[in-house]
């Protein structure tokens, strides 16, 4: 009468969340930002980012195939990265560009330390430095929004309008001169995906609410860079204006949200996911006022990602003391 | 302050199991046993209570502990309270708040005679309100007893055993326990019986039973009946209870429910993502998910630092976790190797402080072997004094 009865550890029940769910919502964070790419420059947009999802979920399997002999369909934590990567580079970006970016991110970054969740530097911040060095022309020339980009393989440079973005402006001592509105909202040359700032940060409120991410790493991201602005001003504006420029024009709001809070690559313990974004931002800030590139965001995240275990490891010292003290409390009375 | 203690929120599961009243299985070729009791005048005393629970055999569903045993621990200690436990914080286990609800006056009774006997100012019952099971309607008191509410998170059960400050000594007995006493004092009959709860999402006829102590768990499935085909049945909580695979096994004193669970899917491979569920969950602040990847990959050194050791097996990490991985069974691995490792230690300690102790004696025997040969060389005239002496006398 009885199926083959089975010996299970405990516990018998789950909360039935899954990993799966968990990519997803990062995945439907990332569908607003499309919407507003395809405002801003046409369906080239879209098809950038249909190129760097399927390519990504592609070579993600082939991963697995390669790691465990299977495929994991519930993985699609490639196809994350895949949505991620053509956000931070320019509209005008040739389709091969992104493609590069996208199988350097799965077989170079994390193939060889055995797959998902095993990872030690996020995949797109690794794929967007690798492309950055090969094509930095390509890469950092900005397009201006508004005009239909052409859907062409290769596009021919002498057709689209190109501006100077704001953090190239920044870097050459000079104020931008856009509408305050026009930059929340991201109307200016960058980036397809990370100039945004209001839609960026409904995003967050959207993963914070999900508990997919922490109120407390973007915030204090977003906070020390500011701070560092305050401390270090580049042009001669009034502060507030300086603060926008700097977080927005940049992708220091895209970075603390998306990249810096990947699941895999981020401390575990609260304060020392707080020290992590501290740290991240610093370095975020060297990159933009010191780096030769117009997006620092990605190299400061591959580099605080190194200091990841470390942090934890600190951390963890530090709540073991605090932890033995309390259980030598309990047990001696 | 219990609202905002780490852990988890739990679906608890415990209707209808919980109204129904409770079922006796009667095993009918067995009388009631009785016992002679002790001559009591009134309310017993201390020594005639130890002695009822003695002769009773009553054992604590708690730890598996006798009654009688802990009244007589707890008379040689300064106590601040008298605790009935009816903490059922896990889900579908109603075994202990069920007896609390349909013979909280005898619970109350007993409890107010233990009281009585260690001379006790202080008792109280403790039962679990999960903000999930609003329906549930708990008295806040009884027969002048009063029953404090433990809310909040799941795992409950050792924020009970902090009631009234850490610092402050408790007897904590089960109502179960404390019910059978009432029958010893009341009625002189031996505890044969045990309460338990039979559910999950396979029974068909979910309630709490009071059973003969070594009822085979068919039994019991066939009193309430299957729905479905079960694939686990699990002695104990659905967070912590173990599974069995042979149906004969006897149901004793410490096992508070059967659960019958039908799986709903296999489960799905997926590493760890390193979410953090896990962390925020813990109620006793660890960090599960470095500690399984350290088991998983074998590398136990460098781990003493993440305290397995202070795991208190409440299974939250893994029932949380959306990688559906087996954390806490890892967790419990590298918390025995830890503990084996630490014995080991103290082991290696200990024969190190002999070897030193034994060095000492060694070196004191030396020295006062070399002395007395060297005294021996001086004195050897002396000592022959001596023995004229001796002769003269």
């Amino acid at each position: 009468m009885l199926k083959k009865l089975k010996q299970v550890d405990s516990p018998h029940i789950r909360r039935g969340e899954h990993s799966t769910l968990f990519m997803l919502d990062a995945v439907i964070a990332l569908l607003p930002l499309y919407v507003m790419a395809y405002i801003y420059y046409g369906p080239r947009a879209l098809i950038l980012g249909g190129i760097g999802m399927v390519s990504a979920l592609v070579s993600g399997y082939l991963c697995d195939l390669f790691i465990d002999g299977r495929i994991n369909f519930s993985d699609i934590s490639a196809a994350v990265t895949g949505l991620i990567l053509p956000l931070m580079m320019p509209a005008s970006i040739p389709y091969y560009v992104v493609l590069t970016a996208t199988l350097f991110a799965v077989f170079a970054v994390k193939l060889p330390f055995g797959g998902t969740g095993y990872n030690m530097f996020n995949p797109a911040a690794a794929g967007f430095a690798f492309v950055s060095v090969c094509w930095p022309d390509k890469l950092f020339n900005y397009p201006t929004p508004m005009r239909q980009l052409p859907l062409n393989l290769v596009i021919d440079e002498a057709e689209i309008t190109f501006s100077t973005s704001v953090s190239q402006l920044l870097s050459s001592g000079l104020v931008p001169d856009i509408d305050s509105i026009d930059f929340v909202m991201g109307d200016f040359a960058g980036p397809m995906g990370v100039t945004n700032a209001l839609v960026l940060l409904s995003c967050a409120v959207y993963l914070i609410l999900r508990k997919s991410i922490k109120w407390s790493v973007p915030f204090t991201f977003f906070a020390t860079s500011a701070l560092f602005v305050l401390l270090f001003p580049r042009v001669d504006t009034p502060n507030h204006l300086n603060v926008l420029y700097e977080l927005c024009g940049s992708s220091i709001i895209f970075g603390g949200i998306f990249l810096l809070n990947d699941p895999v690559t981020i401390p575990k313990r609260n304060l020392s996911q707080v020290l992590y974004a501290f740290f991240g931002a610093i370095f975020a800030m060297l990159f933009q006022y010191y780096g030769a590139f117009a997006q620092g965001v990605p190299f400061a995240i591959i580099i605080i990602n190194v200091f990841a275990p470390l942090l934890d490891r600190y951390t963890e010292a530090l709540l073991q003391k605090i932890r033995r003290k309390r259980l030598e409390r309990t047990q001696n009375l | 302050m219990a609202l905002f203690s780490k852990g988890i929120v739990l679906e608890q599961r415990k209707e209808p199991a919980l109204s129904r009243e409770i079922v006796q299985l009667i095993n009918e070729e067995k009388p009631e046993l009785l016992f002679i009791p002790p001559e009591v005048e009134g309310t017993p005393d201390l020594e005639q209570l130890i002695t009822i629970a003695e002769r009773a055999m009553i054992v604590d569903e708690r730890d598996g502990r006798p009654l009688a045993e802990k009244l007589y621990a707890a008379s040689q200690k300064q106590l601040f309270a008298v605790v009935a436990d009816a903490v059922d914080d896990e889900p579908y286990v109603s075994s202990q708040l069920g007896v609390v609800l349909h013979h909280g006056e005898s619970v109350a009774e007993a409890l107010k005679l233990c009281a009585n006997a260690l001379d006790i100012s202080k008792y109280c019952i403790l039962a679990y309100k999960n903000v999930t099971d609003l329906t549930i309607k708990l008295p806040s008191r009884i027969n002048t007893v009063k029953v404090i509410h433990i809310y909040g998170k799941y795992p409950a059960e050792n924020r009970a055993e902090a009631l009234f400050g850490t610092h402050q000594k408790k007897l904590i007995i089960g109502a179960n326990a404390l019910l059978h006493l009432y029958r010893a004092v009341k009625e002189y009959r031996i505890q044969t019986t045990c309460f338990v709860t039979v559910s999950g999402n396979c029974i068909a006829n979910a309630r709490n039973m009071e059973l003969p102590i070594g009822t085979p768990v068919k039994d019991v499935l066939d009193f309430c009946g299957l729905a479905l085909d079960p694939s686990r049945i699990v002695l104990g909580g659905s967070m912590t209870g173990q599974t069995i695979t042979d149906l004969d096994t006897p149901i004793d004193v410490t096992t508070r429910a059967v659960l019958a669970f039908e799986d709903a899917a296999v489960l799905r491979k997926f590493n760890c993502i390193g979410c953090g569920r896990c962390v925020t969950a813990c109620p006793q602040g660890l960090t599960p998910t470095l500690i399984y990847k350290h088991v998983v990959a074998g590398k136990y050194d460098g781990a003493e630092i993440l305290d397995a050791t202070h795991c208190i097996e409440c299974g939250t990490c893994t029932y949380v976790c959306p990688s559906e991985l087996d954390v806490s069974a890892k967790v419990l691995q590298a918390k025995k190797y830890f503990l084996a490792t630490e014995q080991e230690h103290i082991a290696q300690k200990d024969k190190l402080l002999e070897n030193r102790r034994y060095a000492w004696e060694r070196m004191f025997r030396d020295f006062f072997a070399a002395a007395k040969k060297i005294g021996g060389l001086f004195s050897k005239k002396s000592s022959g004094k001596a023995v004229k002496v001796k002769v003269k006398k």
